[in-house]
C-alpha cells in the first residue's frame, strides 16, 4: 500500500501557489486596463449636503478620484485641470464642473474636502461617502484603489489608486479618460471638444 | 605615542575634508502649497553631488510633525507611494525630486502653506552633516516631459473588460 499523503500535500501546495499567481495576474490586469465601466450617476456627500452627478446635467463634468493626504499626484491632477479651465473663456469655464471624489472617507471629511478643492477653482466640489458607496462608484468608473499600510511611516496608510480625469458630457455620458500628468493644454483641447458638441 | 599621532592625523584629515552638505548643490527647491486640512505636502528639488557617493538620509522641518523620504511607483497607471530609507546621491550626478517621483514628504502640517511663504527645511546626509534650506511655497507642478498622451474615448477602446 503506497502512501499518497505526501503527494496529496504537494498537490495542495501547488494549487495554493498557482492560485496566488493567478490572482496576482488578475489584479495586475485590473491595474493596466483602466478601461472604465460605463460611468453613470451617483450621489455622495459634499460640505453642503448630498450632491448627485445628475445635478449638473447640461454642464460638462471633470471627475477625479483621489485622497487629500496624497502629496502630489492628486493635487497635480486637479491643478492641471484647473489650469486647463482657466485657459477657457469665462463663459466656457462656467460650463465646466470639477468634482473630486475622496476614496479615503476615514480621513477626508466633506468639510475639509470643500476647503481643499476650492483652493483650485472656487466652483469645484469635493465629495465622499461610505466605503460601500465609494466601492460601487469605483466599479462604475473602473477606479482601482487599495488601502495599503505603510510600515514605519507617520502616514499610517496610503491609498494606491488609478489616476484619471473622467470627462462627462452634458448628458451625463462618460466621454474621455484623461491620463494623469496630462498637460493643461491637452486637457483644455478635450474640454473644448465637449463644449462644441 | 605613535598611535596617538596617527589618530590626530586621521582626525585632522577628516576635519579638512568637506562634508556632504558642503558638496551638494540644491537647485530650484519648492514646496507645494497646501492647507492644514490636507495634513501633508511635499518638497521637491534637484540635488547635485559634487563630492563622493553619498545618501540623503532624512529631512526635518518645523512646519510638519514628521518628514519622510518617499517615492512613487507608477504601476500601469496605479500610483503607489512608498516610504524609502534613503536617496542615493551618486558622485557628480544630479538627482531630481519631482511630483510623481522622489519627494520629501511633509506629514502632519501644523499650518497652511501659502504661495509666497518660505519654509525651513533641513536635509541630513550619510556623513551626519546637515544643510539648512529656505524653500519657497509654490502652487505649481512641473509636468514631466513625456510624449503627449492622448485621452481615450469609449469608441477608441477595442472592447470593454468585465471582471
Amino acid at each position: 500500500m503506497k502512501n499518497y499523503k505526501p503527494l496529496f500535500f504537494w498537490i495542495v501546495v501547488i494549487c495554493f501557489f498557482t492560485g496566488i499567481l493567478l490572482a496576482q495576474q488578475y489584479l495586475k490586469k485590473q491595474g493596466s486596463d483602466l478601461i472604465p465601466g460605463s460611468g453613470g450617476n451617483f450621489t455622495l456627500q459634499s460640505d453642503r449636503g448630498p450632491v448627485s452627478l445628475s445635478d449638473y446635467k447640461g454642464k460638462i463634468i471633470a471627475l477625479y478620484f483621489g485622497y487629500m493626504s496624497c502629496p502630489d499626484i492628486c493635487p497635480a491632477s486637479l491643478w492641471n485641470l484647473s489650469e486647463a479651465i482657466k485657459m477657457l473663456t469665462p463663459e466656457q469655464a462656467e460650463q465646466i464642473q470639477g468634482i473630486f471624489v475622496s476614496v479615503d472617507p476615514d480621513r477626508d471629511s466633506p468639510h475639509a474636502l470643500g476647503l481643499f478643492v476650492k483652493g483650485f477653482i472656487d466652483s469645484f466640489v469635493g465629495l465622499t461617502g461610505s466605503k460601500q458607496e465609494i466601492d460601487k462608484i469605483a466599479r462604475q468608473y473602473s477606479v482601482v484603489y487599495e488601502k495599503v499600510p505603510l510600515k514605519d511611516s507617520a502616514m499610517g496608510y496610503v491609498i494606491d489608486h488609478s489616476s484619471v480625469i473622467y470627462l462627462i458630457d452634458r448628458e451625463g455620458v462618460l466621454q474621455y479618460f484623461v491620463p494623469h500628468d496630462t498637460d493643461p493644454e491637452s486637457i483644455r483641447d478635450d474640454l473644448l471638444k465637449l463644449l462644441e458638441r | 605615542m605613535k598611535q596617538l599621532l596617527a589618530l590626530i592625523m586621521i582626525l585632522s584629515a577628516f576635519s579638512v575634508s568637506a562634508d556632504v552638505a558642503g558638496q551638494v548643490m540644491i537647485d530650484q527647491p519648492y514646496v507645494r502649497a497646501a492647507i492644514k486640512q490636507q495634513r501633508n505636502s511635499a518638497a521637491y528639488m534637484h540635488i547635485t553631488n559634487q563630492g563622493d557617493n553619498a545618501y540623503l538620509l532624512y529631512a526635518k522641518s518645523p512646519v510638519a510633525d514628521s518628514v519622510e523620504l518617499h517615492t512613487h511607483i507608477d504601476d500601469n497607471g496605479v500610483m503607489r507611494m512608498r516610504k524609502i530609507e534613503k536617496i542615493d546621491l551618486p558622485t557628480q550626478q544630479a538627482v531630481t525630486m519631482e511630483p510623481g517621483g522622489l519627494h520629501v514628504m511633509l506629514l502632519g502640517l501644523n499650518r497652511d502653506l501659502k504661495t509666497g511663504d518660505e519654509i525651513s527645511l533641513t536635509l541630513g546626509f550619510s556623513d551626519g552633516s546637515e544643510k539648512n534650506l529656505k524653500v519657497p511655497v509654490q502652487m505649481r507642478y512641473r509636468a514631466k516631459k513625456k510624449a503627449k498622451q492622448e485621452s481615450k474615448t469609449l469608441q477608441d477602446k477595442p472592447k470593454m473588460i468585465t471582471h
